[in-house]
Parts: C-alpha cells; sequence; structure tokens
C-alpha cells in the first residue's frame, strides 16, 4: 500500500469520526452551563431518535433490568417443612427456575378456558404440602397480562377474566409427564386448576439441585400460615394471617445497603447532565421552556403540556396537562402501558446511572403503575410524604398523565444486620393498633429494606402490610 | 391475743398472695401428668388432637393465647421419667400468636407445652410420632386430595 491511499483512508476516517463526535455534541450534551441547548431540537428529529435507538441499541445491554413478570419469591416445597426452601432473585437458581415455570404456564395458560377448574382453597394447600413450586407475585396480574408477558396463545380466556392472581403453585406428578398449576385470587376468594401435559423432569431436577445446594438442614423452618392454621381465627384470637404468609422460624444475616441521592452532584449542585437527560425523556424542550426554583430549591421546568419537578432530596413528579404525554406505540392496553412505561422508567435509570433492578408492584387504581427498587433480590419499600413507591405513574389510553419517582441508587455495603424474628416484628407491627383494635388481618409480611427518603444506611427488616383493622367491638 | 390475731392473719394474706404465683409455677422439669391449674390459657392449634404424625425431622406446634402469657417446652426423657426443659420461656405478643419447631429425635416423641399467665397455669402434652415417608406417601394418597384434573 502506498503513502499515499494510507493517507487518504485516514483523512476519510477523521472526516466520519468528527461528523460522529460532532453529532453526539449537538443531540446529548449541552452548550451552556444553565442547560439551554441551541440546538435541543435536534434531539427530536426522526433522524436523530432512530440514531439514539441505534446507540442504545448496542450501549444498552442488561445494564438493569425491570422485572414485569418475575415472582418477587419462589418456594420450593419438597413435601417436608425442614427442606422447605425460598429463593429470591438473588439465588443462583432462581432465574433458571423462573424460566422453566414460566413455559409451564405458558403452556396452561394457551390452554382452553374451560380446561380450567374451580377448586377449593384446600386443594391449592394440598399443592403446597407436596413437591411442588410456589411463585409469589409482587402484583397481582390479570389471565390477559399473564397471557401477553409469556407469549401465550390466547383465547381471550373469558372463564377467567374477572380474576387476578398473585400466588400461582404448580406441583409435578411422580412419572414426570404431567403438571398442575394452580392459581389464587384471595380477594374473590376464587381458585383455579388445570392439569397440562408438559414434562417436568426439568423442574423436579432443578428444584432437587436448588434444595440440596441451598437447604438448611432445618436451621430455618418455613411453614405457611395455614399451616399452622393462623389464618383461621378462634375464640379471642385477634390476629388472622394471609394463609399463604410464610412463618419463619429464624431470620438471616442480610447486607447493610446505603442509599444515594444521584441528582446531586454535592451538597449543594445539582448534577445538570441528570438533568438535561430527563428532560430529553419527558420530551420538554430545553430551549422553549421556563426554568425556576422554589424557596425550598426545587427545580421546576414549565412547558405548555407539562410540568417537572426535582427536588433535592431526588423526587422527581412530572405532571401532564390535557390528554398527557402520548407513548409510543401505544395501544390502550394495560400491557401496551407496562411496556411503555419501562422504557421511560429504564431510560431514567440509565440516565441516573443505576443497576438495580425494579419490579411491578401493587396498585389499587388500574391505571397507576407501581415500580420498586430490589437490592440483592429484596424489596426497597418507600415511604415518604411524596411517594410510597420507587415509581407510580398514571397512564390512561396510552397517554402519560404522570410520573413520580424517588430518585436512588443503592450501593451494597460489606457490612450486615439481622432482620428481627417474624414474632417479634409481627407483635410490634400489631402493638401500633392494639389499643384500639378488635380484629386485625395481616396480608402480606415480608424482608425489606424501608426507604423513608433520607439518604444513609439501610437495614433489611420485616415489611408487614396490613389488610384490615377491625375497631370497636 | 389480738397480736397472735393479727399476725396470723398477715401470714394468711401473705401466703394467698403467693400462693396462685408459687403454685403454677414451672420450673425445668415437669410431671408428664402435670395438666396445671386452668384449661383455657393457650390453645394448640397445630397439632389440633394435640398428636400428629409425620416423616419429617422437624415438627412446629402452633398455639394462640393472650398477650403476656410465659410459653416453656419441655421433651419427655423416658431415662429419667420427666419432662426436661428444651425452650426456655417465651412470652406471647401481641398478636396473641405462639410457635415453636422442635426436633424429632426418636420415633415416638412426646413434649409439654406449658402456659403460665395471670389466670393460672396450663401443661399440654403433645405426641410427635416419627415415620417412614414412604408410609407417609402412601397416607397422602388415601386421607389427602391431591387434586386430579381431566387429563
Amino acid at each position: 500500500m502506498n503513502k499515499e491511499r494510507f493517507k487518504s483512508i485516514l483523512l476519510g476516517f477523521l472526516i466520519i469520526l468528527n461528523f460522529v463526535l460532532g453529532s453526539r455534541i449537538l443531540i446529548e450534551k449541552k452548550l451552556w452551563p444553565t442547560g439551554y441547548n441551541f440546538f435541543s431540537n435536534i434531539g427530536n428529529l426522526r433522524i436523530s431518535k432512530l440514531y439514539e435507538n441505534i446507540v442504545s441499541y448496542f450501549t444498552d445491554g442488561n445494564q438493569y433490568e425491570i422485572q414485569v413478570l418475575n415472582p418477587e419469591k419462589i418456594l420450593l416445597n419438597t413435601g417436608d417443612q425442614t427442606t422447605r426452601i425460598s429463593l429470591s432473585p438473588n439465588d443462583n437458581s432462581f432465574e433458571e427456575i423462573m424460566s422453566e415455570t414460566n413455559e409451564i404456564l405458558k403452556t396452561a395458560f394457551s390452554m382452553p378456558s374451560e380446561m380450567f377448574t374451580e377448586i377449593d382453597k384446600e386443594d391449592l394447600y394440598s399443592a403446597l404440602s407436596v413437591e411442588s413450586v410456589y411463585l409469589s407475585y409482587a402484583r397481582k396480574y390479570s389471565i390477559n397480562l399473564f397471557e401477553e408477558f409469556l407469549g401465550a396463545d390466547t383465547d381471550g380466556q373469558t372463564k377467567l377474566s374477572e380474576n387476578e392472581f398473585a400466588d400461582i403453585v404448580i406441583s409435578y406428578s411422580a412419572n414426570g409427564s404431567k403438571c398442575n398449576v394452580y392459581m389464587a385470587d384471595f380477594d374473590t376468594d376464587n381458585y383455579y386448576g388445570i392439569g397440562i401435559n408438559y414434562n417436568s423432569d426439568k423442574l423436579r431436577d432443578l428444584c432437587d439441585e436448588s434444595v440440596k445446594k441451598n437447604g438448611s438442614e432445618g436451621e430455618n423452618v418455613i411453614n405457611y400460615s395455614f399451616d399452622l392454621k393462623f389464618d383461621q381465627p378462634f375464640g379471642s384470637q385477634k390476629t388472622t394471617l394471609n394463609p399463604l404468609i410464610q412463618v419463619y422460624s429464624t431470620t438471616s444475616e442480610m447486607p447493610v445497603i446505603k442509599a444515594v441521592n444521584p441528582i446531586m452532584k454535592d451538597e449543594e449542585n445539582v448534577n445538570e447532565t441528570i438533568i438535561d437527560n430527563i428532560l430529553n425523556i419527558f420530551n420538554i424542550n430545553a430551549s422553549t421552556m421556563r426554568r425556576y426554583a422554589e424557596a425550598g430549591g426545587t427545580l421546576v421546568f414549565v412547558e405548555n403540556n407539562a410540568t417537572l419537578k426535582i427536588d433535592k432530596n431526588g423526587y422527581l413528579e412530572y405532571t401532564a396537562m390535557d390528554d398527557g404525554m402520548e407513548l409510543s406505540n401505544a395501544s390502550g392496553s394495560e400491557y401496551s402501558d407496562i411496556i411503555n412505561l419501562n422504557s421511560i422508567t429504564s431510560k431514567i435509570n440509565k440516565a441516573l446511572g443505576n443497576n438495580e433492578a425494579m419490579c411491578l408492584t401493587q396498585s389499587d387504581d388500574k391505571t397507576i403503575i407501581n415500580y420498586d427498587y430490589m437490592v440483592t433480590g429484596t424489596r426497597v419499600v418507600i415511604n415518604t410524604d411524596n411517594i410510597s413507591s420507587g415509581v407510580s405513574a398514571k397512564v390512561e389510553n396510552g397517554h402519560l398523565l404522570s410520573y413520580k419517582q424517588l430518585m436512588r441508587h443503592y450501593s451494597i455495603k460489606s457490612e450486615t444486620s439481622s432482620p428481627s424474628e417474624f414474632f417479634e416484628a409481627l407483635d410490634n407491627a400489631i402493638a401500633r393498633y392494639s389499643e384500639f383494635m378488635n380484629e386485625i388481618n395481616i396480608n402480606k409480611m415480608f424482608i425489606g429494606y424501608n426507604d423513608n427518603g433520607i439518604v444513609g444506611d439501610k437495614y433489611a427488616n420485616w415489611i408487614v402490610e396490613v389488610d384490615n383493622v377491625i375497631v370497636g367491638e | 391475743m389480738f397480736k397472735k390475731f393479727l399476725s396470723i392473719m398477715f401470714i394468711a394474706v401473705a401466703l394467698m398472695a403467693v400462693m396462685p404465683i408459687s403454685g403454677y409455677a414451672f420450673g425445668n422439669t415437669v410431671s408428664l401428668y402435670e395438666t396445671g391449674t386452668s384449661s383455657n390459657i393457650i390453645y394448640i392449634k397445630r397439632p389440633e388432637s394435640h398428636s400428629a404424625s409425620t416423616s419429617d425431622k422437624t415438627y412446629t406446634i402452633s398455639a394462640v393465647g393472650e398477650q403476656g402469657t410465659k410459653i416453656k417446652v419441655y421433651r419427655y426423657n423416658p431415662s429419667s421419667g420427666v419432662c426436661e426443659l428444651i425452650k426456655n420461656e417465651t412470652y406471647i405478643g401481641a398478636s396473641g400468636l405462639y410457635s415453636v419447631v422442635v426436633d424429632l429425635t426418636s420415633d415416638s416423641n412426646i413434649f409439654m407445652v406449658t402456659a403460665e399467665s395471670g389466670k393460672g397455669s396450663q401443661a399440654v402434652r403433645i405426641d410427635i410420632d416419627k415415620i417412614k415417608k414412604s408410609t407417609i406417601d402412601r397416607l397422602k394418597n388415601v386421607t389427602v386430595t391431591i387434586r386430579n384434573f381431566i387429563w
């Protein structure tokens, strides 16, 4: 190769590099420290979006994950209480077992709805007393959502369309050729089951291996509340537990985590790059918006059709006017709304540099979609004046009406702490009501991190969800 | 005479005050035939009939009672002929719920769960037999309905 040809190739390479880097500066970076970007409109052009999509395709990877259909917990039932184990998303075998159970659920939900049989609660309990897998979800899913997330061949499942399920049990037959799938809707007291032809050898092997590896040899015995009859009131018994609450005989050490507010560069200054990225995500035009700071230091960005507030504690609140922000490829279904919201939350988390997973959690309002942060497979329960979950968004007919997030990064510390014992936590929770209560029903109990909005160390402890308290006589 | 009468009265009152407490304080061992002074301080929820069979290495006993009730668990030792303390005192909390995991060390295990409160004392005998897993599986096939769906 002669020298001239080499020079031409080098020149060509430098010209291409010039365009690539130049476009990045124009589209992604601000030119002035106040956040005003003369070229910000370029970022809204279709070709720029295409460029962003190509870049994100190559750079996103699996940096963090929003778990749309992951159980919060998987329990492997062996037929004995001593060897029963609980897996969190952080355990090695969790992913493999979940992938196999999803295949089983996909097969079950592809069956005609007439095949689903209404069963008694006791049938479900029996299934939990033999070799089986219990999938406990952090929120309830309709049959349609299960079908769409799993990619099942749906027939509408009209028979079960009124119900939502957060508790699913899969039991397998001794000869390995069949599986039973049980679904529980405790709110409506409806239970369904279906038998399917599915080779359960793989699931059995995965479960056996996991029990061998993770079994505590009786050090931590797990009973369901129904095993101990704590779900049934008797005489003067004031407390009842949801039948599937797991009563642990002991608790194990958990890592201490540290909550960091990623929006603050230091005590005084916010990270303008993150703010720019967030404005882009909500399609707020930096050249036409109005920006001001409220007395408490909250930054307010006002555009004709939306307001975005970011306070110094990391609380983000987006409120759209009129019809709200149209989400891409929105079909108006709950599934499409969740997928679209995932995209927005993923972009925000990416802008924050977060690697934590998030999971969908329960909401009483159909139009509200909630997520919680997950750290080392454990849920972080947010409890502040502004927000009671990591993310809470209102989506209607494919339009985002509001979006709230407590922006956090959680780092795992080397020190550990031990959550209190099950009954100590339960007694402490109930003691708050005991003066005026007559009856109390505990809906859910699980170990999680409680974030009250103040940055710093967080210790794992029991989260007790009270279902209803009956006051007086 | 009056002084003597006063002294006797004082001793009698003191004894009456102490008796209910000393009368139902369970120590490190209890007799297999101990029943206590009351029968409604705790209610054993599992095993409901106060006896059960299992192939498991452990068994979880559950009970409900009033807040503040003191619970102790003893295991019968055939060689000494008495029940020896295996789980030291625990107090039932605001939930009113209590459970304890006991190891099943022999084929026939006898436990005594004792409860003490202002109402008196109670001792409940619980028998747990350990049987082979194959026997349990056979029994389950007969007694427990593992749902058979139409395949």
